[in-house]
């Protein structure tokens, strides 16, 4: 388990650090700026979150940043094209900021500016999950970050930085709906359950009637016809996938399982390619729904187009267009569905 | 290597559903063993099977490996399914090399160790073909070269020919005699047929049914030299009559 760092090192370090915080932090309250130190492993995110947040923070609030990066002030410039300013502390061999440092970022951050005129101080500390736990720099709540592609056992492995912080932020959450919804619910019992009621009740919604919702939120751009055509196919295509996922041989993944493989290869190398070929179908089948939902989309609300063609034709009797738009709409449709099987044939042949 | 099977009990299902598949089974495998468990289809054999491979969890008792308990599947258990378990995607050479990749091995060792599987097997000419050009038998040859590649200290054999029709059962018989001697490997096979265990094992210990334990074991010792021969000779089929005779009496349905 976690041995604080005086105890293996016979050193007072962390005592002489925290001494040092302690001054650090009556120099902010006497400014009577809010110190945040923003902490997680290298690529969670840091500077992208301090680069939104200045940016929508800038108009309210008087800010500065202390940057720490290991050699380089690739960070701090990002951060100063903000119009904030920014001063970076390079840690040289260091893996963390300590108090020291910090204090040392505010003495050059005084020769530029009043740090008493500041309402929010940024530190963002070295890409690190172990050091930057353990050494405070005087700031009023530590922020950690975590990102979904470093997976769920982060906290269980850094203990010490997630007790430690006050926040945690999850970030590139943007990234989780591309772990299929269906390949969870078909291999967890309990998602399964708690999705499927849920998911056959809006299946059975007739997603031409979300048409008036939409255009009123979203008025008659493209947003409200892509949001229909993911109403209308998103939920077909889920219990597809799930079901498909059900009927994977038992055989198949325990062989994998005996040859030492894991849950995440097994989803990817006997999962995936063994319902590609069902899913792929579905999509085909399930492409002509979302090709009618785009005409009718068209139909009701649409400024262009080949269905608001239509609906002008029939304006003014032009059953010439009518038809030609049909042919046109059956002809896409057509090569959609062309397009798909070539797709089917070469990518799963041995499905055939 | 020596797989240690102590006094294993397995039951499914809870209180009045509960019913008790395994009571007290203990054996062992040594390194370059070939071992049978010969039973009816309901005496737990499969189950012991699954136990060992890590996919199931024991209700009671203890498997261990050089004396580190077995607690989850891993590639020191290398397993043949009775029904063809090969990838249906991939051609016979990606399933050989399958579990090699999933263990991490550097790509030219995965297609040298590939080839020489392929070879050992006797299908380095199918390499190309996926599973559905292969007949049953050389399906299930992929599938145990598959499960060799990994390098696995005991390789089990769940029922592996027991979906081949009879001609090609008895020559799979004989490529298995025949890997063993060549290989080295050690190997614990699950049947329901005497004969093939038999004409297979040096140990064969006899399960009967509810709940599934061990009645019998014999130490198989005759002359393994030429197993067309060994089928018919005489004290092959004594000692196959007299075994099938203990087993019939174990089936309460038909010992009058």
């Amino acid at each position: 388990m976690h041995m604080p760092l005086e105890d293996t090192l016979g050193l007072n370090l962390l005592a002489a650090n925290q001494h040092q915080a302690e001054h650090n932090r009556e120099h902010f309250d006497a400014w009577r700026l809010l110190c945040l130190n923003v902490m997680s492993s290298p690529g969670a995110g840091k500077t992208s979150l301090l680069e939104r947040s200045l940016a929508a923070l800038a108009a309210d609030l008087q800010m500065a940043v202390l940057e720490g990066d290991m050699t380089t002030q690739l960070d701090a410039e990002r951060l100063e094209a903000v119009g904030v300013p920014v001063v970076p502390i390079t840690t040289g061999r260091a893996c963390h900021l300590d108090a020291a440092m910090v204090s040392g970022g505010l003495k050059l951050l005084k020769q530029r500016l009043d740090p008493a005129s500041l309402d929010l101080l940024w530190v963002e500390n070295v890409g690190n999950l172990v050091c930057p736990a353990e050494f405070e720099v005087g700031e009023h709540r530590k922020v950690a970050l975590l990102s979904v592609t470093e997976g769920d056992d982060k906290p269980l492995k850094y203990p010490v930085m997630f007790r430690e912080a006050h926040c945690v932020l999850i970030t590139k959450t943007d990234l989780l709906p591309y772990l299929p919804v269906g390949i969870a619910m078909g291999t967890s019992p309990v998602i399964c359950r708690l999705l499927e009621p849920l998911m056959g009740l809006i299946r059975y919604m007739p997603a031409p009637a979300f048409i008036p919702l939409l255009i009123i939120y979203f008025g008659l751009d493209e947003l409200p016809k892509v949001l229909l055509i993911f109403i209308g196919t998103f939920f077909f295509n889920t219990l597809m996938i799930m079901d498909a996922v059900k009927f994977v041989p038992r055989e198949l993944v325990e062989t994998a399982r005996t040859l030492g493989g894991r849950t995440l290869p097994i989803l990817t190398r006997v999962v995936a390619p063994f319902i590609a070929p069902e899913v792929l179908d579905t999509y085909r089948i399930n492409m002509a729904s979302a090709w009618n939902l785009v005409i009718v989309a068209e139909l009701v609300a649409a400024t262009e187009g080949l269905g608001k063609r239509i609906s002008l034709a029939q304006r003014f009797l032009r059953t010439d267009e009518i038809f030609m738009g049909l042919i046109v709409i059956g002809l896409i449709g057509l090569l959609i569905d062309l397009g798909f099987r070539a797709l089917m044939r070469r990518a799963c042949s041995w499905a055939n | 290597m020596h797989l240690q099977i102590d006094r294993l009990c397995k039951s499914f299902g809870y209180g009045a559903a509960r019913k008790e598949v395994l009571r007290d089974v203990s054996f062992a495998v040594n390194s370059g063993e070939f071992v049978a468990l010969v039973g009816s289809s309901g005496s737990g054999k499969s189950t012991v099977m699954r136990l060992i491979a890590g996919l199931e969890q024991p209700s009671a008792g203890a498997i261990s490996i050089d004396g580190r308990p077995v607690t989850a599947p891993g590639s020191d258990r290398g397993m043949v399914f009775q029904k063809y378990s090969l990838y249906p995607w991939l051609t016979a050479a990606q399933n050989v090399a399958f579990g090699m990749e999933l263990q991490g091995r550097s790509r030219p060792e995965v297609r040298e160790r590939t080839a020489y599987f392929l070879e050992v097997v006797g299908l380095a000419d199918a390499a190309r073909h996926l599973p559905r050009e292969l007949s049953g038998g050389m399906q299930q040859r992929i599938a145990i070269a598959r499960a060799l590649a990994a390098e696995p200290q005991v390789l089990l054999l769940d029922e592996p020919f027991g979906a081949l029709d009879i001609q090609i059962r008895e020559s799979m018989q004989e490529f298995l005699r025949d890997l063993w001697q060549r290989t080295g490997l050690t190997a614990l096979l699950i049947t329901h047929d005497l004969e093939e265990a038999l004409l297979l094992a040096g140990t064969v210990h006899i399960m009967a049914p509810s709940p599934g334990r061990i009645v019998r074991s014999v130490s198989v010792e005759l002359d393994h030299s030429s197993m067309a021969h060994l089928r018919v000779s005489a004290p092959f089929l004594a000692l196959r009559e007299e075994l099938a005779q203990h087993l019939r009496s174990l089936e309460p349905a038909l010992a009058r």
